[in-house]
């Protein structure tokens, strides 16, 4: 037969250069995208609840985090009680002592050092001990030059152990002495906290991904002609998929702004009553808001919560929609 | 140059029920064929299965020279886009306008908006409703909306045409008017397979016929040589 026309032969879809599909692919991402966010903002009753719920799982580790910010600020003034004391021998002269306390500085994990002399440490010791009398019977001053040494926060046991060991190993260091106790306590106390912070995290975490889950399923069940339609001329699972995954991540992004909003009504419920109690422990303890890296990271989380929330969703549902 | 090829096809549902047994045939290219048959004889079953909605129990079906028994599922939307669909109830989404609905398999095949624009106002100047792009479909008359799934059918210029009770709806003058529309399709080199029970209609179009009974193939008025 004599082939007048073959249909095909013009720009039918497969011969479509690869350059304008790509472009196309981005050119649906970019409109749906749009679409997909303009439709839940024009009904925000309909997704309000959702939101909200997202926002308050949110919130409640992102309250936990400032928290955890705020304790690392309030432990600066703690740090004194984790610090090392070098008591240097006798024979040390107080310009080696005071070398030695400024060689220290320059040692791994040390933040600073302050040297006591043997002298001032025995005016110190009359002033407070109350036996002054007893003292002046002695011939000699029976107290060591010491060095203060102060190591960073939240260092492992390990850590602090190898820096004993290395502090030991200076000339004229008699002894090491080290409030381990206080350290460890606040070290757990931090390690404990995070732990808290992840397991509530990760089971809001899975609370956010059912409940968009949950819309998004509603979301297809309201759809199923359009995604009848659309496989049936062609449309692969991902054309199908795109607007229910953008829009999982728009309400991710939109429970994200508001946990934001929530958490900086926490903070501003908070601060005053946080300054009254530090101020009467004499700190100038202030409480402050979640860092803006940790606000972006909350974000990102939503938005990928929310993603996720989606795909499960999109990924239950679609193949039962055949047409 | 074979356009659908069914060889030795049966379809078997689970429920024990027998669509289509051993069915063998062939469409040539640019052939316009009617499907006729009692309700319940096979026709949609064997519409379904060159959209690859259903799977055959046995045997094989290859369409435009690809045999859809090994095609892997991921491959099924492409094959799709080869093919379009007419239905009786012609499946029109109205959220939208004609024209958005026209413009559905465009976009999907990632068509740049000026060429979807150019190409659905040619397929709706094909089907008599240029003026009516910005309607949404559930304001157009019966005859005027299966002619809106026909051009969303035509739209992406598939070399394979299916339709499935077309006229079903419609009063035998309307009818008439689709069926002018498929045979100036077919002119213009589209594959087209009809499936009706309006018997009248296809002796009118004399056509090549194909009838199922119980699931089983005859045919009818065989105008080039014996298929099957």
């Amino acid at each position: 037969m004599v082939e007048v026309k073959r249909p095909q032969s013009g720009a039918s879809a497969q011969d479509l250069s690869l350059k304008k599909r790509v472009e196309s692919w981005l050119a649906h991402h970019q409109q749906v995208a749009v679409e997909t966010l303009i439709r839940l903002l024009q009904n925000p009753f309909s997704s309000v609840l959702t939101w909200l719920v997202i926002a308050i799982a949110l919130t409640l580790p992102g309250a936990l985090w400032m928290a955890l910010d705020n304790t690392a600020q309030l432990s600066n003034q703690f740090q004194a009680s984790g610090r090392i004391t070098l008591y240097l021998s006798p024979e040390a002269s107080l310009e080696e002592g005071q070398a030695l306390s400024e060689r220290l500085k320059q040692v791994d994990n040390v933040v600073t050092t302050e040297f006591i002399d043997a002298e001032t440490a025995l005016v110190e010791f009359r002033e407070h001990s109350g036996l002054q009398a007893a003292l002046d019977f002695l011939p000699s001053n029976p107290l060591p030059s010491t060095i203060y040494v102060e190591p960073p926060l939240g260092l492992e046991t390990e850590q602090v152990q190898h820096l004993l060991t290395t502090l030991k190993s200076y000339h004229h260091v008699d002894s090491v002495q080290l409030d381990i106790a206080w350290v460890e306590r606040l070290h757990s106390i931090l390690a404990l906290a995070e732990r808290t912070v992840l397991v509530l995290g990760s089971l809001l975490a899975l609370a956010i991904i059912l409940v968009v889950g949950n819309t998004i399923r509603l979301a297809i069940a309201a759809r199923v002609d359009e995604i009848r339609v659309v496989k049936l001329v062609g449309g692969t699972n991902a054309w199908v998929r795109r607007p229910f995954l953008y829009t999982g991540l728009w309400y991710g992004m939109i429970g994200g702004l508001l946990a934001w909003i929530l958490l900086i009504i926490c903070w501003l419920i908070l601060k005053g009553p946080a300054a009254d109690l530090a101020m009467l422990y004499g700190s100038h303890f202030r409480l402050k808001p979640l860092s803006a890296s940790a606000a972006m990271v909350i974000l990102c989380c939503a938005m990928f919560l929310g993603w996720i929330g989606a795909w499960w969703s999109v990924s239950r549902h679609l193949g039962e929609i055949e047409p | 140059m074979t356009m659908v090829r069914f060889e030795r096809v049966s379809k078997h549902y689970a429920s024990g029920n027998t669509a289509l047994s051993n069915i063998s045939f062939e469409l040539a290219r640019g052939e316009m064929a009617f499907l006729t048959g009692h309700s319940g004889a096979g026709k949609s079953t064997l519409l379904k299965l060159m959209m690859m909605m259903e799977k055959p129990s046995r045997g094989s079906i290859s369409v435009d020279g690809r045999n859809l028994n090994r095609m892997p599922s991921m491959m099924v939307p492409y094959h799709r886009r080869k093919v379009g669909v007419v239905f009786q109830n012609h499946q029109l989404l109205f959220d939208r306008s004609v024209y958005d609905n026209v413009a559905l398999p465009l976009q999907i095949a990632g068509f740049s908006p000026t060429d979807t624009g150019r190409r659905v106002r040619a397929a709706l100047d094909a089907v008599g409703l240029l003026g009516k792009e910005k309607r949404n479909p559930i304001e157009l008359s019966g005859g005027e909306q299966q002619r809106v799934g026909i051009a969303r059918a035509v739209v992406n210029k598939p070399p394979l045409l299916l339709a499935d009770e077309p006229t079903g709806n419609l009063d035998p003058e309307l009818s008439e008017e689709i069926m002018q529309l498929f045979a100036r399709f077919q002119q213009a080199g589209v594959t087209i397979l009809i499936a009706t029970h309006d018997i009248d209609l296809v002796e009118r179009m004399g056509c090549r016929r194909i009838i199922l009974d119980h699931g089983h193939l005859y045919e009818g008025q065989i105008p080039g040589g014996n298929h099957g």
